[in-house]
């Protein structure tokens, strides 16, 4: 419990330092005025707009204000689309999630098969193949890789829808275009996409920590008691190589959301990442700093949750340390 | 585990192979399904002057007047106009139109539009800057009562939109959308127009959808629903249009018109568009900034000559522009009003330049920066680096800062004007070149609203005179005289130096007709799909 507290605090402080880098980027992004108004705007009515953003109050006071109105909640409203900001990303959110949930899935259900085979038969054909293949999922960048992927099934072979979110339907009260048949075809190459380098990269630490844990003393004292293979693979080998391999799934799916802003341009998904390129290309600064904000909230919390998995997997980080 | 995985991957590609034939199956024929890489940044007429948002909005509002399928300035919700003389117009209103919502049009609309195109919130303040009152004797009568005689009040009234005065006030519209916070605006998400379609959903960056208006009073081609889809990225809304998924891609990135012209069903549409560009040169400041050089070496019109001379703008448009695009001879194109066919370009002559620049005292050239922005203008940055080596050739060093808009747009605009060397374009909203002369390249005059964006400080009092004078002639043909030979002047004195007009280049399924305007406006109604 008292570990969980000190972790709660630092991450609070965290977010406040998060806010104000945030906070501080932003004055320097650009003139969001200019961005407002047209070529034909005079200069009066653009100082009047500046005054009315607040945009000349000094720094600290701007910052503070957004510290007080975030607490609430309120982002304010974004000077490019004039709505609420939390409005915008209430509705923008449920379309990341999908494609970082679906992605995620889809990265995990094949990683740890994968990597637990590859380090149990590393010298099999098979299992070479899959590391190559991984060395070529972790080393094509993502944009590229959706587009060859819109090319061969949109464009030639016209399987596959090449932009947007598909038709939504509502299972057990959730609306999301997964369950759909329209919404899953639209999601499966962005989603696809999105797990490639996590793939790789969970993938291959499977492998290497299950190596690692393979060579121990205790392992070869269990194949000396005669316990059959699939014993000591999962329970005695694998339990032991999760504490390294949670912490970078945990953060490997967060960063799920931050890499979703190439493939959500990519494939058009009118998620979180459109939007925040929408707002750097407008300066609109509002809607900067509340993703800015949500991103480092999704971190902060991940980390959170991983360590108190930590505490459920491995009792000596609880009473370690002291 | 892996083998089921594929298995119903294997299943879901199989039904989304089906699902995708259904919809296009399905699709009905009058259904226009347009991209673009930007979207409408508001739906609020009065509130952003952007021009892709105007030309979206113009679809689903009208003005009074409009232009027509040739380009002509035509009545829209005005059926005819008299000068009672000449400061008064009076404007006779279209009978029996109605707003999409079912409400009457009549002149007491046009009152409230007019006010709240006039609110201090309003983008479009400047479109009744000429304008001292106006009145509306009865439902279907509007009187205009300009300051000064304005020949182009007619012009300057294109981009007025008008909207229902029960609607806004109902929806607390009244006034357009204010930033301040607390403030909500219905009508940045919601439209009530009089235009040939009507908005049926919009999810901002996302899809907008509009219907046609069945009660439309002009003529109209047979597009009954439009889909309207941003897309951002250039190869996904290539790849949208070459897999039947779109209908209408505008702009058609430039590195992709080979690969729309080689595919079957699809095919490139271009005219010229109304955006002129150009390099300016810092004339005002005693000492240019950011370059070694002592004093203004553009004062001297040598050097200026010089640098027309060394920048080889047919080798920019075959190059960057992959030929979609016209050499310019001067600061407007040839569909825009007070254009002068008589005007030539300084030839492409590096030695020449070298000669000018010898005389002007620079034998071995000299050394400054240019600011150029990388995403507001078809490929501006690449148009940059190619008038940075032009000019090395002729010994002139020059330190490219290209910058995103974002950056750029603050550092080179009035107050600071903070560039000697630069690449800008304009396009005159009213086509008409006094626009450009009010703006671009008549003397600051910042007080009066003159050369605000006049950046790089060129200054002929005399061109300014003859500008002034247009700004009140009545008779066409002798305003129209008046400018050429204002532009005449601009030429002369190399205030700036012209480089070419942009192609407006869309990419459609080839059943598709459509209309370009040099504005880009996209006029829906006059569209038709075979």
């Amino acid at each position: 419990m008292y570990f969980l507290v000190t972790r709660l605090v630092q991450a609070s402080i965290v977010m406040l330092g998060v806010a104000l880098v945030g906070f501080l980027v932003f004055q320097f992004i650009g003139d969001p005025v200019l961005a407002l108004v047209g070529q034909e705007t005079t200069i009066e009515d653009r100082e009047a707009l500046r005054e009315r953003l607040g945009l000349n109050d000094p720094l600290l006071v701007q910052y503070a204000r957004f510290v007080g109105n975030a607490l609430q909640g309120d982002f304010g409203i974004s000077y490019s689309f004039n709505r609420d900001v939390s409005e915008m990303i209430a509705e923008r959110l449920p379309a990341t999630i999908e494609l970082v949930l679906l992605s995620g899935v889809l990265a995990l259900a094949l990683a740890i098969p994968a990597g637990i085979y590859t380090g149990i038969r590393r010298k099999g054909g098979l299992a070479q193949t899959i590391m190559a293949l991984s060395v070529i999922g972790v080393s094509i960048p993502s944009f590229l890789l959706g587009i060859l992927l819109i090319l061969v099934f949109s464009v030639w072979l016209n399987w596959l829808p090449s932009f947007g979110r598909g038709d939504v339907g509502t299972f057990l009260g959730i609306r999301s275009s997964l369950f759909t048949l329209d919404g899953l075809s639209h999601a499966l190459m962005p989603a696809a996409v999105l797990c490639l380098f996590q793939l790789g990269v969970i993938l291959r630490l499977i492998r290497a920590e299950m190596l690692e844990v393979l060579r121990t003393d205790y392992i070869r004292f269990a194949w000396a008691r005669g316990l059959p293979g699939r014993r000591v693979y999962m329970h005695h080998a694998l339990k032991n190589t999760l504490v390294p391999v949670v912490t970078a799934i945990g953060l490997q799916l967060s960063s799920l959301f931050a890499f979703s802003i190439i493939t959500e341009k990519v494939f058009q998904w009118p998620g979180m990442g459109s939007l925040l390129l929408h707002a750097i290309g407008q300066s609109d600064i509002p809607l900067l700093a509340a993703y800015l904000i949500f991103v480092g909230l999704v971190f902060t919390l991940s980390n959170l949750v991983v360590d108190a998995i930590y505490v459920a997997i491995d009792p000596r980080i609880r009473h370690g340390g002291r | 585990m892996p083998t089921s995985l594929l298995k119903s991957l294997a299943v879901s590609l199989a039904a989304s192979v089906t699902l995708t034939t259904a919809v296009a199956g399905a699709l009905n024929a009058e259904t226009l399904r347009i991209a673009s890489q930007g979207d409408a940044t508001s739906l609020d007429p009065h509130s952003h002057n952007e021009s892709f948002t105007n030309y979206f909005l113009g679809n689903v509002y009208e003005g009074l007047v409009g232009r027509d399928r040739n380009f002509e300035i035509a009545g829209q919700l005005a059926e005819s106009w008299e000068q009672v003389d000449p400061n008064t117009w009076r404007f006779t209103l279209r009978p029996g139109v109605t707003f999409h919502d079912g409400s009457a049009f009549t002149a007491d609309d046009v009152i409230f539009s007019m006010d709240r195109a006039l609110a201090d919130s309003s983008n479009f303040k400047h479109v009744l800057a000429s304008v001292d009152s106006y009145s509306a004797p009865d439902d279907m009568t509007v009187e205009i009562v300009t300051r000064a005689p304005n020949p182009i009040l007619l012009n300057d009234l294109l981009d007025l939109m008008i909207l229902d005065r029960q609607w806004a006030e109902a929806n607390e519209a009244q006034e357009p959308i204010n930033l301040q916070a607390e403030e909500k605006a219905y009508s940045a998400t919601n439209a009530n127009g009089t235009g040939p379609f009507s908005v049926v959903s919009r999810a901002q960056g996302e899809k907008t959808v509009l219907a046609e208006n069945p009660d439309y009073w002009g003529d109209k081609g047979n597009v009954t629903e439009v889909i309207f889809t941003p897309i951002n990225n250039a190869s996904t809304l290539v790849s949208a249009l070459l897999s039947g998924e779109v209908d209408l891609v505008m702009p058609l990135p430039l590195q992709d018109i080979a690969r729309v012209e080689g595919a079957d069903g699809v095919k490139v549409v271009s005219s010229p568009e109304a955006r002129t560009m150009y390099i300016g040169m810092d004339q005002w400041r005693d000492q240019i900034i950011e370059s070694p050089v002592e004093g203004n070496p553009f004062k001297d019109l040598r050097v200026r000559q010089a640098f027309a001379h060394a920048v080889d703008a047919q080798a920019i448009i075959d190059r960057v522009m992959q030929g979609q695009a016209t050499l310019a001879t001067q600061y407007v194109m040839d569909k825009v009003n007070g254009f002068n066919p008589d005007l030539t370009r300084l030839a492409y002559d590096v030695d020449k330049a070298k000669a000018l620049l010898s005389e002007a005292g620079y034998p071995d050239g000299f050394e400054l920066t240019m600011d150029c922005s990388t995403d507001r203008y078809v490929n501006d940055g690449q148009i940059c680096q190619a008038v940075v080596s032009l000019l090395a050739r002729a010994g002139i060093k020059v330190n490219l800062i290209a910058q995103p808009k974002a950056q750029f747009f603050p550092k080179v605009v009035a107050p600071d004007f903070g560039t000697s060397f630069f690449l800008l374009s304009w396009t005159p909203s009213t086509m008409d070149s006094l626009n450009v002369f009010q703006n671009v390249l008549g003397s600051r005059d910042l007080d009066n609203g003159r050369g605000a964006w006049n950046i790089s400080g060129c200054s002929i009092p005399e061109a300014d005179a003859l500008a002034e004078k247009a700004a009140v002639t009545m008779d066409a043909a002798e305003r129209e005289a008046l400018l050429k030979d204002a532009m005449a002047l601009m030429v002369e004195n190399v205030c700036l130096v012209p480089l070419h007009v942009q192609q407006l280049v869309w990419g459609a399924a080839d059943n598709i007709d459509v209309v370009q305007h040099p504005t880009f406006e996209f006029p829906l109604e006059y569209f038709n799909v075979n």
